[in-house]
């Protein structure tokens, strides 16, 4: 860069060592980059307890530490989304909303939807809502022996945790929604603006499967600079600490593996999701139809516990909000989090933050 | 009389013609319509020579003749092709404008920041002017961002860029379906069909438990 200006400009000997030094710092973090060997991801033991196509049910194993009266006794099914991958909800033992959990007594299952592959891609809403989503939550109500369960949805997973809610309302005892929209027109939602006018169906019919490399590129271009710079040049600060040790740069790279490690969108979900809820803001005006099923909110008469972020550039808090209004439920609660979309899982904060709230509102409405 | 005479010379040339095109043959490949083709060369190379406007003119006309013959179909694709990929190329040179302006307003709002940050505290090294850059540019890119103007043309670039890819898929399927090669269209009607068969199977599975619940098995 500095050998673009003439040498005599004033200010070009202070640059070119600027430069220089940015090179030598850039150097060293590749040497210490270099050094590093492939991170882990998970810390809470769990079990394959169930299995359908390409889905797989997990159970963490419960802690041994938590006294009996203190467990919540109705196990807790976290419906993940399909546009991440799910081991965010239990990164590493200091990034961990399940361990929270666990270490709380709470009985946790979390369903893995997989890596969808063209076979996959006639798969749609019907199939997750209506076929997936309930062949975990009955495996779960025969293997916990309860009658009913508790449904905990994240993101997209939140959205299709409503429409399950309301479609078998008597199969859940609680339901929680974590950064999850409902109301996809609110002036802060730059994903609909930019979905507007895509040809979503053009779209699904030529690609089949949507890839998960074409929404990073669309995630990462809603903040341009600073995800695709900023968030690098400040790794090298990291790297080039003498004191910062191994654990920030391998918690780099555990985000940075989750961020893109992002499984293709089966094309009918993908296009029934994003014409339906993204585009048309379906659930807003209830005219959400699965497979012939009207899908009605105020179906959903069981506790809910709403769980945003306010700083979420992705669901932002005005997307989540207007739920209170569509469903049916008497024992609303709302929780506002002072962070991000993925904060809400990794920040120091939300280690104590969120479990304590999950944990200790299952809790209160456990023997009810 | 004179008329006939000179008709008939004219009709002996083109026998003779004729004639000297299959003795041609006989030596190497035929090179049946060579001379449209270098006739069509040549309009081509004299609009591109006068100019971009009259090449792409003289493009969008033979864009709009209609393709004939045995290998129209062919000719079809290979034509829509060419049109989708004029249009990506269109529509993508309009997107990078706007990103280079976006670049460039984010410099001068710089500029602007560290006129107004000499009065105070000033920048102090090369990261401080960095930070200062990015929260610009993401600042002039979150205004672009947001616009209606921005969000139909980044779409209207992805839609083209569906349509491209399309096409492509078309050629290749004619040349998968030549070789005798499955292709995505068959294995979609395949997939198709499984995902049928696997809701009914589930079903079926599902009405089979009721009935044994119920002690009708």
């Amino acid at each position: 860069m500095s050998e673009d200006i003439p040498k005599d400009t004033p200010g070009a000997a202070e640059l070119k060592a600027a430069t220089a030094e940015f090179m030598r710092r850039m150097t060293n973090g590749l040497a210490a980059m270099a050094s590093i060997r492939d991170v882990t991801i998970g810390s809470v033991a769990k079990d394959a307890v169930f299995e359908e196509d390409k889905v797989t049910l997990y159970r963490y194993r419960p802690s041994e530490v938590v006294a009996p009266d203190l467990r919540v006794r109705t196990p807790l099914l976290i419906c993940y989304a399909l546009v991440n991958r799910p081991y965010m909800m239990d990164l590493q033992v200091d990034r961990s909303l399940i361990r929270g959990l666990v270490q709380r007594g709470v009985d946790v299952y979390l369903i893995d939807w997989g890596y969808p592959d063209g076979a996959d891609r006639y798969l749609g809403l019907e199939d997750y809502v209506l076929r997936y989503l309930p062949h975990c939550v009955d495996f779960v109500r025969r293997a916990s022996g309860h009658e009913q369960i508790n449904l905990l949805g994240v993101c997209q997973g939140g959205t299709m945790s409503l429409c399950y809610a309301a479609l078998h309302p008597q199969r859940l005892k609680n339901l929680i929604a974590m950064v999850t929209p409902v109301d996809f027109h609110t002036p802060e939602n730059l994903l609909t603006k930019w979905a507007k006018d895509v040809d979503v169906d053009a779209l699904v019919a030529t690609t089949g499967n949507v890839s998960g490399e074409m929404l990073n590129a669309m995630f990462v271009s809603l903040m341009p600079f600073r995800l695709n710079s900023q968030k690098y040049v400040e790794l090298l600060d990291q790297l080039n600490d003498p004191n910062a040790g191994a654990a920030p740069l391998e918690n780099f790279l555990r985000m940075e593996k989750w961020i893109f490690d992002s499984p293709d969108q089966p094309g009918e979900m993908f296009r029934q999701f994003l014409t339906w809820f993204v585009k048309e803001n379906r659930l807003m005006d209830g005219s959400v139809t699965i497979a012939g099923r009207k899908v009605d909110l105020k179906q959903i008469a069981m506790p809910l516990l709403n769980i945003y972020a306010l700083q979420d550039h992705l669901v932002p808090p005005s997307a989540s909000r207007p739920m209170q209004q569509l469903v049916g439920a008497t024992d609303y609660s709302t929780h506002e989090f002072q962070g991000g979309h993925i904060g809400i899982y990794v920040s120091g904060t939300a280690q104590r933050q969120i479990p304590d709230k999950i944990a200790g509102w299952l809790r209160e409405r456990d023997g009810r | 009389m004179a008329d006939e005479h000179n008709s008939s010379d004219w009709i002996q040339a083109w026998l003779a013609q004729q004639r000297e095109l299959l003795r041609r043959a006989g030596e190497g490949p035929l090179q049946f319509g060579h001379e449209m083709f270098n006739a069509w060369q040549s309009a081509w190379t004299g609009a591109a020579a006068a100019g971009e406007g009259a090449s792409r003119q003289f493009a969008d006309l033979m864009a709009r003749i209609p393709t004939l013959g045995l290998a129209r179909e062919q000719a079809e694709t290979w034509r829509e092709l060419l049109a989708a990929q004029a249009e990506c190329q269109q529509l993508e040179r309009e997107l990078r404008a706007i990103w280079t302006k976006v670049q460039s307003d984010a410099l001068g709002m710089v500029e602007a920041r560290l006129r107004e940050r000499q009065q105070s505290q000033g920048i102090n090294d090369y990261r401080e002017l960095y930070d200062l850059w990015v929260d610009c540019g993401e600042k002039v890119f979150a205004e672009v961002a947001h616009s209606e103007a921005y969000a139909r043309l980044q779409a209207q670039v992805g839609n083209a860029l569906i349509r491209l890819r399309s096409r492509q898929q078309d050629v290749i399927e004619r040349g998968l379906k030549y070789f005798d090669l499955p292709t995505r269209s068959e294995l979609n009607t395949v997939h198709k069909q499984m995902r049928e068969l696997r809701e009914r199977v589930a079903t079926l599975e599902a009405q089979l438990a009721e009935a044994r619940d119920r002690g009708e098995s």
